[in-house]
């Protein structure tokens, strides 16, 4: 599915990266893959820039791990897919708020897109929000480990609306994430 | 200085901002912060970092406002940026004191005065960061294990923030929504490489020169007007049509009564000088 009105970029694909896909990468050790298991809501990188291979992860990441741990809803248990030695940050200098991309299991998603709403309302200007343009994607793992990736490249102003409106309602499934616990 | 002088000083920007003497308020709002924060006083030193910025951002304004008086716009471009960072920088600690101290005026001037610039294309630059250190503790910052010192907040009164230690240029690119907005492009001269400015300041000239004081009231308006086709006599049928629809002449505006051209409607607080009334803006 593919969006284009008023600048927006939205895309919903099928994707085999899953959680066990991103806690099998060889930058995830397995000291690390133990906190990992734990988690719901995976921040994960990139894993190459134009010739440059990864991972790599956009400029304000540690701020957004700050929030969504001090954001946190209950249940929800937010990580980053990436060990401190291996932390390294892409900065795009133009005026795009650039979110991680987040794999988050299917029961969780719509809490997690309003939390991101909520943080990119932080990140911006209130009087600002309409010519702010805002990148993210979310990867929405069933109970079964299929995989669903949306992205979304526009306005801030319509981030949650757009997002918001194709998500599945949650009723009848399970958490894969909060079971793994 | 006491405090509550200075806040008297920047509360009468308006009326007082040729005579009140900027080294003096600055000297004086580093000492009161540097005794606040030597006795440990957070909240005190924190609003007097606030203080010190709402003085800078009406000193940028200031500055932008005869720099573009002068006519060196592009170094009131960049002023005005630097008003509009350190408003960013301020407004998540000090929104409800903001109409006192003029900077919502300044904000919404600010926001106004750089849409007017003819500045479209930037460069921006794109770089790989692998560390980096906390500004308030001097900490590597690690993403697992963060120092709890948090970007924008006021730590011993100055803003946490972080400084790169392991950068690489990865490239550049042009962009139209650049987050630095100083890195307009420019040409340069052929043969002695020198900078030319190439662009068209008739939009922000006719606003500044009809402006007599900075905090004089102004609002616009952006329409299109379709103007008499005599302007264009030397653009040929066959040729792009002057209102950049990518049409051919012929077939978009010539059968109608004029080229649709972007029209900027001003309104001003204060009538501008007589001898400013008769001449109209035409680009």
């Amino acid at each position: 599915m593919e969006q284009s009105n008023d600048g927006i970029e939205f895309t919903v694909k099928d994707t085999p990266k899953n959680f066990s896909y991103w806690l099998s990468r060889p930058y995830v050790s397995a000291t690390l893959k133990q906190d990992l298991d734990k988690a719901n809501l995976l921040i994960v990188p990139t894993e190459n820039f134009r010739e440059k291979d990864g991972p790599f992860f956009p400029n304000g990441t540690e701020d957004f791990l700050d929030f969504l741990r001090s954001n946190s809803r209950e249940g929800l248990v937010p990580d980053i897919c990436i060990d401190d030695s291996q932390y390294q940050v892409i900065a795009l200098h133009n005026a795009l708020v650039v979110i991680g991309g987040v794999v988050v299991s299917a029961l969780l998603a719509p809490v997690v897109v309003d939390l991101v709403a909520e943080y990119i309302k932080r990140k911006i200007w209130v009087d600002k929000e309409a010519e702010t343009s805002v990148k993210f994607s979310m990867t929405i793992v069933e109970e079964d480990g299929r995989a669903e990736k949306m992205s979304y490249e526009g306005p801030a102003a319509t981030f949650q609306k757009t997002i918001g409106s194709r998500l599945k309602a949650p009723s009848g499934r399970k958490n894969p994430g909060l079971e793994k616990k | 200085m006491t405090l509550d002088e200075i806040q008297q000083q920047l509360r009468s920007v308006r009326v007082n901002y040729k005579s009140r003497k900027a080294m003096d308020i600055s000297a004086a709002l580093a000492l009161l912060k540097k005794t606040a924060v030597d006795a440990g006083r957070e909240v005190e030193a924190k609003e007097l970092f606030c203080l010190e910025q709402t003085f800078a951002i009406q000193e940028a304004y200031l500055k932008a406002f005869s720099q573009m008086k002068e006519e060196h716009y592009y170094e009131g471009w960049c002023t005005l940026e630097i008003a509009e960072n350190t408003i960013s920088w301020l407004l998540p600690h000090y929104a409800p004191s903001f109409e006192q101290y003029e900077i919502k005026f300044i904000q919404s001037a600010v926001q106004r005065l750089q849409t007017l610039f003819p500045y479209k294309q930037f460069i921006s630059p794109e770089f790989l960061i692998r560390s980096k250190k906390c500004s308030i503790c001097g900490n590597e910052i690690s993403i697992r294990k963060p120092c709890g010192h948090r970007v924008g907040e006021i730590y011993k009164g100055e803003m946490c923030c972080r400084m790169v230690s392991d950068i690489e240029v990865l490239g550049t690119s042009i962009v139209t929504n650049p987050s630095q907005k100083y890195s307009v492009v420019f040409l340069s001269d052929p043969v002695t490489k020198e900078k030319k400015d190439q662009y068209n300041y008739t939009v922000i000239r006719y606003l500044i020169t009809r402006l007599k004081e900075p905090f004089d009231g102004w609002s616009h308006v952006v329409t299109k007007r379709r103007h008499p086709h005599s302007r264009y006599a030397f653009i040929g049928r066959n040729e792009k049509c002057p209102c950049e629809s990518g049409k051919k002449y012929k077939k978009c505006c010539l059968p109608t009564e004029g080229v649709l051209r972007p029209h900027i409607q001003f309104t001003f607080a204060k009538p501008p000088p007589p001898e400013m009334l008769e001449i109209e803006y035409s680009a």
